[in-house]
């Protein structure tokens, strides 16, 4: 063990000093540039400098290095207004897997209107000057979906809108590998490769659609037209106190040569070739001991999954200007435990069980978790298991010969399914989860310039829940040996469910 | 570099102005379809509302009948957190408890001395249907309901909950009643303090235990409900077809109605639920028959 750390302690000296000797790298114009990182304070906090020839000229942050020419600077983003109508008062503004409000409740039989513009996004990304061969670029970019302090008004918390981080990564790109380091598209499901086009908010229920901090390491294979892409990825895990990061990998295959129209959600389209993917995720889970003082014994147990990606374009266009007629589907097919939180939100309602009270304390003893909610759970032998979740993801997105196809219509069907969550939940509890969720979406855009577009959207989804509906009762009968009308929990009835339309407007400019 | 980009203002957008009225009428048709996607898709309910024709006041004494149904929504009203005890807040400085599942023991706490059961289970079951109903009004403007929810339901024990805090098999199953009676499992011991608990509840009888053919040492415990309730106060007619219940304790009911002479349809009015329990709708009643001389 000591010589591990006197080892180590080699190895860190080493790459310091190595880090050192890269800071004394010349500049590109000769001299010795090494960073100071106080000089763009100092640079900052400098008086200004006494005016020269041009006084309209403003200040000036200095470059790290190369000439200011050679830096890339772009801001993009969109301004976006949604209005949307809903038939239950079940979701904020996406629709997320929590709970849909059943008929029959206050929630379930209003509807509610939402005018929001927080999904409108900035962005910037920032391209340096190439430098031995190595590329790099960094990109920040955010909307407007922060969290709101739960005493906050509704209206301050559509109003006030706070900055959510959405990406914040650099990008380096070499002749060997190329490398993301930051908060970027999960590697499993692909990112936004591979999601489908529509007006609603993404990911849409059962879609793999989620960021993480990862460091990613990417190698491209081309073969003519052909390209190969495998990347790995050591990502932040699921849970935090498992100590260990998640591993995520892929493997794409695409061909340029066979090419459609493809928007990921409500977007801009550009030319996608056909393309399919596999990727995997591997993760551990280590909780405290199902009991009110653990001391430090914990248990364990680990997630994965596997998710399949296709985008096809059935009927394929040469440039994105004209786009008429195409035609191009997206699919995805996913399955895994331990893996809710890769479905945007999702967690079925799965929570801890409460402790059983041995000690008739009160207030009852509590169970101290350290994970998010809907990964893992205790089973009715008190042992920790996984969550499994399969879910498929099918759109087709069409471009009507209309101005080069700046009419589209699009729709999406999407399904997500435990097969074990009701196993996992005590029968009290089994109204507050479901254990299906379906989703269907059509939509129409309308590009009014090619950076506005208008977009119409109905969405329906329906969730059956763990609970089911008592069987149709014997009316006037008082319950007995004879006469009672067998109801045991979990049977008898039809699975309760609950479903949530919404009609959805949606306009943005896009830049 | 930031690309220079032009905007268009309103007099430059030309290639629409002079069809102006098209852009109204796109705007209508806009305007038009976001009405249409989002009228008219509620969820459909599970209990239409009955007929409130009115009619004379529906004195009398009326009961559900075979046939003659109830209706009630599919409600999920889950179980209470035990974690807050009489209180909605933890104390100050703690935050409050994460949300969570129901206990696997249902509350239920077993023990190794003569009684197994240290603590009774809750007796949960979820939408209990009214088999049984009884709604009385009387001339002089007073009125009555026993509504009588029942059905045979399951308490699942799982094996760590019936064994984990030192309860064994072997012991009699009636350590009061009969202390040399034949050596019992934990679920016979159980059926005896858990039939007990039911009756001092009031609404659960005739309980059974048995072991869990699926879960070797788990119990599974069956018990019938027969839980009566039901408002009672004065009530005044509103108008031609709608009744106010003033129950007193609790706040005004208006109840549509239509006496058909020999049948009473109630419907809570305006969404409201019937007597206020909680998740029915709908009384389709008969004149209950002339009590036994």
């Amino acid at each position: 063990m000591k010589y591990r750390t006197i080892g180590a302690s080699a190895i860190l000296v080493a790459l310091c000093t190595h880090a050192r000797a890269q800071d004394d790298l010349p500049s590109p114009s000769g001299s010795a540039a090494r960073v100071d990182p106080d000089a763009k304070v100092k640079a900052n906090d400098a008086p200004p400098p006494p005016s020269t020839a041009d006084e309209s000229q403003a200040p000036q942050r200095p470059v790290l290095y190369g000439k200011r020419g050679d830096w890339f600077i772009q801001p993009y983003g969109y301004a976006r207004l949604d209005a949307i109508a809903d038939s239950t008062q079940s979701f904020e503004d996406g629709i997320q897997p929590n709970l849909i409000a059943r008929a029959g409740t206050y929630k379930g039989d209003h509807q509610r209107s939402i005018f929001t513009a927080k999904d409108s996004r900035l962005g910037v990304f920032v391209g340096a000057p190439t430098f031995e061969g190595i590329k790099s670029s960094a990109t920040i970019e955010f909307d407007f979906y922060g969290l709101v302090p739960t005493d906050a008004r509704r209206s301050d918390s559509y109003i006030f809108g706070p900055v959510r981080l959405r990406h914040a990564f650099l990008k380096l790109e070499t002749k060997i590998v190329d490398v993301i380091a930051g908060q970027y598209h999960d590697l499993f499901g692909w990112g936004s490769y591979f999601y489908p086009a529509t007006v609603a908010y993404v990911g849409v229920p059962g879609q793999i659609y989620h960021r993480n901090a990862q460091l990613r390491i990417e190698k491209k294979i081309h073969l003519g037209e052909l390209e190969l892409m495998a990347a790995v990825a050591a990502v932040r895990s699921g849970q935090r106190d498992s100590g260990v990061p998640d591993g995520q990998a892929g493997l794409k295959i695409a061909y340029k040569g066979w090419a459609g129209a493809a928007m990921s959600g409500f977007n801009r389209p550009t030319v996608a070739p056909i393309s399919i993917g596999v990727s995997g995720i591997y993760r551990r889970f280590e909780v405290p001991a199902f009991r009110s003082e653990p001391g430090s014994e914990a248990v364990k147990t680990s997630g994965n999954g596997l998710a399949v990606s296709a985008l096809l374009p059935v009927i394929p266009i040469k440039t994105i200007e004209d786009r008429s007629n195409a035609l191009t589907l997206t699919a995805e097919y996913s399955i895994g435990t331990g893996i809710a939180d890769m479905y945007t939100g999702m967690d079925g309602g799965s929570r801890f069980p409460l402790l059983p009270n041995p000690s008739l304390a009160a207030p009852a003893v509590q169970y101290a978790t350290n994970i998010d909610p809907g990964l893992v759970t205790f089973d009715r032998t008190f042992e920790l298991k996984s969550i499994n979740w399969k879910a498929v993801v099918a759109g087709l997105q069409y471009y009507l010969p209309v101005g080069g196809g700046r009419v589209w219509i699009a729709g999406i069907y999407s399904r997500a399914q435990s097969d074990n969550l009701k196993t996992l939940t005590p029968a009290p509890s089994w109204g507050g989860i479901f254990t299906n969720m379906e989703y269907i979406d059509v939509n129409l855009g309308i590009d009014i310039t090619p950076s506005v577009v208008l977009g119409l959207s109905f969405q329906t989804v329906k969730q059956t829940f763990g609970d089911v509906s008592a069987p149709t009762p014997v009316f006037g009968q008082i319950a007995g040996s004879t006469l009672g009308i067998p109801t045991v929990a979990g049977t008898g009835g039809v699975a309760a469910s609950a479903r949530n339309n919404r009609g959805q407007v949606s306009m943005a400019l896009f830049f | 570099m930031i690309r220079k980009t032009t905007t268009s203002s309103p007099r430059s957008s030309g290639r629409h102005g002079p069809s102006r009225w098209r852009g109204g009428a796109r705007a209508i048709a806009v305007c038009g379809l976001y009405a249409a996607l989002t009228t008219g898709c509620e969820q459909k309910v599970l209990c239409p509302a009955l007929d409130s024709c009115g009619g004379p006041l529906p004195v009398g004494d009326w009961i559900l009948a075979p046939g003659h149904p109830s209706c009630s929504e599919d409600m999920y009203v889950p179980p209470t957190d035990t974690r807050l005890v009489q209180a909605d807040l933890p104390p100050g400085r703690t935050p409050p408890p994460e949300p969570a599942l129901f206990d696997w023991c249902l509350l239920l706490v077993t023990g190794p001395g003569a009684n197994i059961q240290v603590k009774p289970p809750r007796f949960y079951y979820e939408d209990g249907p009214v088999g049984a109903a009884a709604v009385q009004y009387d001339a002089n403007g007073h009125f009555s309901a026993g509504i009588t929810r029942t059905g045979t339901y399951t308490l699942d024990f799982p094996a760590y909950c019936m064994r984990a805090f030192g309860a064994m098999d072997g012991k009699p199953a009636d350590p009061v009643n009969d202390p040399n009676g034949p050596p019992a499992n934990v679920c016979k011991q159980l059926e005896v303090p858990l039939r007990a608990s039911g009756l001092g509840e009031g609404s659960y009888r005739n309980t059974t235990c048995e072991p869990n053919p699926v879960d070797l040492g788990g119990c599974l415990c069956a018990f019938d409900v027969t839980e009566t309730g039901g408002p009672s106060g004065s009530f005044q007619p509103m108008d031609g077809n709608t009744l106010l219940h003033l129950p007193g304790s609790n706040f005004p009911q208006k109840v549509t109605y239509c006496n058909k002479g020999d049948r009473l349809e109630l419907t809570g009015a305006n969404g409201a639920y019937l007597f206020d329990v909680r998740g029915l709708r709908t009384f389709d009643l008969v004149r209950a028959p002339p009590p036994p001389p």
